[in-house]
């Protein structure tokens, strides 16, 4: 099989194959059917550059992400203090706007000091009934002095994380690796389709030609 | 201007012909079972026992429209198709008719089962152990007749449409025999060789993908031949029919995890199947456009061509429901529309508008061809497109309605973060669109037996008639 890259976004197919393919193209009858070698229409490649990239920016920021316990230690802390348990205990007020006041002490605290965790606390918000729920199992976790980035946080429960993340020694750390996310392998998926879908479509003879269908029809 | 051909007189068109009639028949039975169960969920006591109770007539009427009606069109469609383009015979007629008969026999078989409770509780591949292995053992009997055939084949171009149709034998395969993997316990009893998450990963891994290769890719190797064939012109792209194949086949297997949003599956999974949910817009768009464009300056063909009627609102069905189906996909909308109505009104939209109704063009097209006579009555196709057109408007709005309103209803909280309605509540505000999905089928259901009428009499009547040019292209 042979290639010509002088002009790939031409064609990859030599004068001699293309005169083939249009002889077939020509020649051929399909039931009495015949095929028409129409570009790719412009809004068709506009909406496949557009649609892709928005896929990509709505979820890229999720992606492989499941939050940590560690973000949330600092809420804890926080939510435990006794400025906060006064609001969150507050009769004069409803009980809906108590917790939204007492989460936005707590937020407004955190946001005084810098975090490595600020973006992921921005992509995995907590509202004061979820932070309730964990506190405690995080709690006896910093008592049992274990690494709060290898336990992840799956809706109720703060559990340790389901990434095998192996070093060199052989031991494994439960954080996640950056081979592991998702949109890693959406990437290469991707590149592998254009290169494809490419040269499937430059080995076809050049779309200003127009076959004949009264030829085989 | 594309003319006509003469056929090979040793086309094998009686399987054809055969699959034909049955996909006529189920599509009565599937729309019949459908109406009864959509009564049933707007009067309770119209489930009269166990037997033929919403529970297990359900996943009756999802297997007969999906596997009975749609299965029957697909085996018409590819066996008719490949024999045209490829200008061969098929490989084998004996096999032909194993698959005939081993298809019919494992919709006899779903007869039975659902009504007695025999399921594997999976949804879309309900049946248990041992008519999955026939299942298998069929559509193997299928694809391998099919392969063959294209192998010998007399042209050197392998015809877009049997792309369509070959990307579905080959997916569908390895799909339903990873997610029926299961230990047998009882000859009517099983468990998936999958647990926890994995299992709901599998199962929508095969859900998603039976609407995906099954009731999509299949379905356009139909548009891909009928379109054209009727319209009586050349597809408008090659280039774009080739992006659309690839990217169909490339995309589709990554969408099943948006099933899945907020449950125990990882993050990064559902958000995956988002992101290639938005991105399968561009093959399916491309598809739809292709099939349009086709009909470029021929428009005028749809006023009194009633087969090109129901393939173009098949299409304009298609590119609307796949581009709800992505939006659905996304977290944000999905935390409204999942588990609501909206989801069973999108299903419907795909079903009715695109899937139904690109089969029953094709049938309408086919029927004609095959007994060598004009259809018996053209005001009735009419009659039945507005019929069921109207139908799958009624139905889907219905459901649109219910089904955000359900959502909204069940996450309404008061300034005490209570729930402001109790379930039942919202189950009698669905009531009146649940009466209303039922009118809708009722209407699908009588297009359907109009369609049967229809196409008896033609048969009945095409030793006496002659037929015209169009009938014999």
């Amino acid at each position: 099989m042979a290639w010509t890259f002088s002009r790939p976004l031409h064609t990859l197919a030599t004068e001699d194959q293309n005169k083939d393919a249009q002889h077939v193209w020509e020649h051929e009858s399909l039931g009495g059917i015949a095929e028409n070698n129409n570009p790719l229409p412009r809004p068709v490649i506009g909406l496949l550059i557009l649609t892709y990239f928005t896929a990509m920016c709505l979820t890229f920021p999720l992606y492989g992400q499941r939050p940590t316990a560690a973000i949330y230690a600092d809420y804890v802390s926080l939510m435990n203090s006794t400025m906060v348990q006064e609001v969150m205990n507050d009769k004069s007020i409803t009980h809906n706007a108590a917790k939204t006041k007492a989460m936005a002490m707590i937020e407004d605290s955190l946001a005084h000091f810098d975090s490595p965790y600020t973006f992921q606390r921005e992509q995995h918000p907590i509202d004061l009934d979820q932070l309730r729920v964990i506190a405690p199992q995080i709690v006896e976790l910093q008592h049992a002095g274990v690494d709060l980035e290898e336990y992840s946080v799956i809706g109720a429960n703060v559990v340790k994380s389901n990434f095998f993340n192996i070093q060199d020694d052989g031991s494994i750390v439960r954080k996640q690796p950056w081979w592991d996310k998702g949109y890693t392998i959406a990437v290469w998926w991707f590149i592998i389709f254009c290169i494809g879908t490419i040269i499937t479509v430059k080995r076809l003879p050049h779309f200003t030609w127009r076959p004949d269908h009264t030829i085989a029809h | 201007m594309v003319g006509n051909v003469p056929e090979n007189p040793n086309y094998n068109m009686a399987i054809v012909k055969a699959f034909a009639v049955c996909a006529v028949v189920y599509l009565v039975v599937g729309a019949l079972v459908g109406d009864i169960i959509a009564w049933q969920l707007s009067f309770p006591s119209l489930n009269l026992n166990e037997y033929l109770s919403f529970g297990r007539l359900r996943p009756l009427h999802t297997n007969a429209v999906i596997f009975a009606f749609g299965g029957c069109t697909l085996m018409a469609t590819a066996f008719y198709v490949v024999q045209r383009t490829c200008a061969v015979p098929l490989w084998s007629d004996k096999l032909a008719w194993f698959t005939f008969w081993g298809w019919n026999l494992i919709i006899v078989c779903a007869v039975i089962s659902f009504p007695m409770g025999w399921t594997q509780g999976k949804e879309y591949a309900e049946l248990e152990w041992p008519v999955d292995i026939l299942i298998a053992v069929v559509w193997l009997s299928y694809m391998f007749n099919f392969v063959m055939t294209i192998a010998n084949r007399k042209t050197s171009h392998i015809y877009v449409a049997n792309w369509f149709f070959l990307g579905m034998m080959i997916m569908i395969t390895y799909l339903h025999v990873v997610n029926s993997l299961a230990i047998p316990v009882t000859m009517t009893h099983s468990y998936s060789l999958f647990s926890g998450v994995h299992d709901a990963m599998i199962q929508w891994w095969w859900g998603h993908n039976a609407v995906g290769f099954f009731l999509t890719a299949g379905f356009l190797g139909i548009m891909y031949y009928f379109i054209p064939k009727q319209a009586d012109l050349p597809i408008y792209s090659y280039r774009l029919s080739v992006l659309h194949f690839w990217a169909l086949m490339f995309g589709y297997v990554w969408l099943g995890a948006h099933h899945l949003q907020y449950t125990a599956l990882p993050d990064w999974a559902g958000s995956l199947g988002a992101a290639v949910s938005i991105a399968m817009i561009i093959p399916s768009w491309g598809g739809a456009i292709n099939g349009l464009m086709t009909l470029s300056g021929a428009w005028n063909k749809l006023r009194d061509d009633y087969v090109l009627r129901f393939m173009v609102v098949s299409l304009a069905f298609y590119a609307m429901s796949t581009f709800e189906g992505p939006v659905m996909s996304l977290k944000t909308v999905n935390a409204l529309s999942h588990y609501t109505d909206w989801t069973i009104g999108h299903v419907h939209s795909g079903a009715l508008g695109w899937v139904a109704m690109v089969s029953i063009g094709a049938i309408y097209h086919l029927v004609p061809r095959l007994w060598k006579t004009d259809i018996h009555s053209v005001p009735l196709v009419n009659t039945h497109f507005w019929i069921h057109t109207i139908g799958t408007v009624i139905y889907i709005c219905a459901m649109w309605v219910s089904g955000i309103m359900q959502g909204l209803m069940w996450r309404a909280t008061d300034d005490y973060g209570n729930l402001v309605y109790t379930f039942a509540e919202t189950v009698v505000a669905m009531h009146p669109y649940y009466v209303l999905r039922a009118t809708g089928g009722v209407l699908v259901l009588l297009g359907a037996l109009i369609m049967l009428y229809n196409i008896v009499m033609t048969i009945k009547g095409s030793s006496s008639q002659p037929a015209t040019a169009a009938a014999r292209a």
